[in-house]
Order: structure tokens, then sequence, then C-alpha cells
């Protein structure tokens, strides 16, 4: 996903794929010839794709979102992250919606 | 029909009609009519003369219109005035007192001047819209003398907007719209649609003069384009917009601020149910509202471990679902929160999930 959006490209359908792949299909995406094949499904270049995701940038970027989580009070995946806000997991989905169509504003526990 | 015309749009510009600059004296309270009724589909009935503000040109409604229906774009305007407000209000506040309010030829003459007057027209249409909320008597009345005030109100006026053009139908665009003109008195009736229409596009032909004014002042102004706005937010495309190098190296998320912003971090593993199950209706959340999304996925287990969560525990042959124990518990105590329909998976025994 890093290495899709590093090159500039959605990671949505990639995303979709793999999401399914792995609860639906069980397929095993630690496999790079299964991910590879799931990423050229999914419109990606794999032979541009595979080696920039094991690259140091994928590892770097990898883990500072491990540290953008911790400082946003982020516990869990999923998370939803706006305005400081946290909205943790699926099932608030409906939260983050109103939230948005309100337009009101983040609350946040920082005083 | 010209008269008409220029009543019109004399209404919160300076088009036609009187003058809101050189009216001396305050204008009558507008006392706007609100009444929406449905369109009428006979045109032979209706008190209305052919073509759109006798211009000649047919602006029927999609109903009208055989099958050609239209795409409603007054939701997508609704998020671009907002986003383009903050940009000019941002360039705005960097201004020194006197240039902010330096009479520098636009016709309401200052920076302070024009963002007050599109306040004025703002409130003005939305309490025609909907009947509700306060409303100057002149066009050039000056709300808030202060920027931090004006900002506020303009802030909650935006939010305002897109709240009432969310909640719009189709049947509600192709009704009619009766109120009563504020520069030159008169009942106006017309479909709300093309009033929608002339509602933002005098809003961007306000701010492009606040533009003009940022640009003579300090020589530079933000991009204000609606293309920008669409690349920005993905609002125009089939996807939402990309955020990449939004990592912040001290751990910083984005700050909040008096609304919400437009971005949204997402944070996620692909190796969590969870994340699976609530992917596409993100997904369709952040494209309905505008929102550029800044994917974010995670090492699930190191954020257990580092914040005291439970990690989801494996199923034994792969068929029950997993709820984590927090996260039931949580979502029952969650009082807002509403039932959404989990489908029974199970992870892959055999996989062992790359790094996302």
């Amino acid at each position: 996903v890093i290495a899709i959006v590093a090159a500039g490209q959605h990671p949505d359908g990639f995303m979709r794929r793999v999401f399914s792949g792995i609860w639906e299909e069980e397929r095993n995406l630690g496999d790079p010839a299964v991910v590879a094949e799931v990423a050229e499904a999914a419109g990606h270049d794999p032979a541009a794709l595979l080696p920039a995701a094991q690259g140091d940038m994928t590892e770097a970027v990898y883990a500072l979102n491990l540290e953008n989580a911790i400082a946003a009070d982020v516990f869990g995946s999923p998370a939803y992250v706006i305005g400081g806000e946290v909205f943790w997991g699926q099932d608030r989905l409906d939260l983050l919606d109103d939230a948005l169509k309100t337009g009101r504003a983040a609350y946040s526990s920082a005083v | 029909m010209a008269a008409n015309g220029g009543t019109f749009y004399g209404e919160a510009c300076e088009s036609g009609g009187v003058s809101a600059r050189h009216s001396g004296a305050p204008q009558a309270s507008p006392e706007p009519i609100n009444a929406v009724v449905p369109i009428m589909l006979d045109a032979s009935v209706s008190p209305r003369p052919t073509g759109f503000m006798g211009s000649g040109l047919s602006l029927r409604s999609p109903r009208n219109d055989g099958d050609r229906a239209m795409t409603n774009h007054f939701p997508m305007l609704a998020a671009y005035n907002a986003w383009a407000n903050r940009r000019v209000y941002e360039a705005a506040a960097k201004l020194p007192h006197a240039d902010y309010r330096a009479d520098r030829s636009a016709f309401f003459k200052s920076v302070h001047g024009t963002l007050n007057h599109l306040l004025v027209a703002d409130r003005l249409w939305m309490r025609r819209f909907t009947g509700e909320g306060e409303v100057a008597d002149r066009l050039d009345a000056i709300l808030f003398e202060g920027l931090g005030d004006l900002r506020g109100a303009r802030e909650a006026e935006d939010a305002r907007i897109i709240r009432y053009v969310e909640g719009l139908s189709q049947s509600d665009l192709d009704a009619r719209l009766r109120y009563r003109t504020i520069s030159n008195p008169g009942d106006v009736e017309q479909p709300l649609a093309p009033a929608l229409v002339h509602f933002f596009n005098h809003q961007t032909h306000h701010r492009g003069q606040v533009h003009a004014l940022l640009t003579g002042l300090v020589g530079d102004a933000p991009s204000l384009d609606l293309i920008a706005f669409q690349r920005e937010t993905g609002i125009g495309s089939t996807e939402p917009a990309l955020v990449f190098g939004a990592q912040t190296r001290d751990g910083a998320p984005h700050r909040h601020g008096p609304a919400m912003p437009r971005t949204i971090d997402y944070y996620f593993s692909l190796v969590s149910p969870w994340a699976f199950i609530g992917h596409a209706p993100f997904m369709d959340i952040a494209r309905r509202h505008g929102c550029a999304v800044n994917y974010k996925p995670v090492a699930l287990g190191t954020v257990f471990a580092q914040t005291g969560g439970i990690a989801p525990q494996p199923a034994p042959s792969g068929a029950a679902a997993l709820p984590p124990a927090r996260a039931s518990a949580l979502a029952r105590e969650d009082a807002g929160c509403r039932s959404t329909f989990i489908p029974s998976i199970g992870p892959s025994t055999s996989s062992s999930p790359t790094a996302p």
C-alpha cells in the first residue's frame, strides 16, 4: 500500500483485493507471488511495485506510521483520525459520517 | 423581463438593480417569502415568461427534460466554498490591519468590506432557502469589525450551507422558490436550482475580488480554482484524493481546528478483519464528503503492545468471527453507535500476511 501511494496511485482497488484474499479466499498474502498477482489484477505493475514495497522507504514510512499512530492515540485497526479525533473501529463509521455531515469541530482530549 | 432580471442579479451583486454602495438610507427589511412549491409542469399556466431570466436560454429542470438527468453538483460547490473561504481567510489574517481595511477600489472597497458582504449575501440567501437565520438590511453591512469574529461566523455559515445542500433532494431542487428582493423590493419566483447556482457563483465572484485585492497588497494569493479543489479533495474524480508525505516526524497529528478538516488519517492493518469490514463503507464516506484520505498502514501487533490494546484471538477453525473483547465492550457503551451488520468471517489458517 505504501509503495502504491508513493507511486501516486490509488491503493483502494489493491486493498479490496487483499482484504478479500485474506478474509474470504484464504489466500497466502505472505507469498510475494500472490501479492504480485493481486497487484497486477488491481492495475499496478508488480515488477515496479514489489521491489519498492520491500525497500527501505517502505520500511521507514511503515515505522513512521506507527509513531504517528501512537502519538495520535490510535490503539487498534481500523482507526480513522480527523482533526485529532480518533474514530476507532468500523462500527464508529456512522459517527464519522455524522461528524462530517454536521461539520462540527473535532473533539479532543487535549487541554 | 429585463427589469426582473436586473432585480434578481442586483440582489447581492453590483451588476444590476440599485447599487448598494450608493444607496444612502438603510434598505427596507427584506421580509423574504420562503415558500417552496412544486414546479408546474405545464408552462402555459405558469406566470413566468419563457426562457431563463429573459435571456432566451432554456434552462429547464431535469424532470422537464426527458431522461437527461443532471448530476447534483451542489454538495461539491458547498464544500468548495468552505475550502476556498478557508484559504482566503488564512491569507487575509496575515495582512496588516491597515491593509485589511484599505479601500482599494473594489466594489465593496476593501478585503474587510468584501468579506463582510459575502457573509451578508450568503445569510440572506440561506434565509430565503430555509426561512431561518439572521439577515442584514443592507448589502454593504459590516457584520463584524474584527476578522476573528467574522471568520468564526463564516465557518459556521459554511458548515450550515454544507448541511443544507446535502439535505436537498431532486424534488427540492425542482421546486420553485418565492422571495422578496431587497434592493428593489418586489416578489420573485423561480426554481430553486438556478438560485443555488447564483448563490455559489456570487461567492466565487466576490472571492475573486478578494483574491485581486490580496494580490495587489502582498503580491500573492492562494489558488482558488475549483479544479485545484477537485484535485486536492478528489471531488469530481472517482476516488478520494491521495495525501502523500503527510507523516509527521514529531508524531503530531493534524491539530484540531474550529471545524472538521477534510483530510482523514486512515490507520489500518490488512490483517485486521475489522479494517476489512469497514473499508468499503469508509471509502464511501470519504468520497461522499469529499475528504482526502491519508493511507497509513500500521503494524497491528506493535500498536496493541504499546497502547495496552488486546489483539484479536485467532479462531480455532477459521469459521468464527473475531470480536476483540475491547471493541465489543466499547461498542456497547457507545450510546451514539448504531448497529452495523457484521458478516461471519474468519482468517485463513494458512496465511501469514505480508506487511501491508
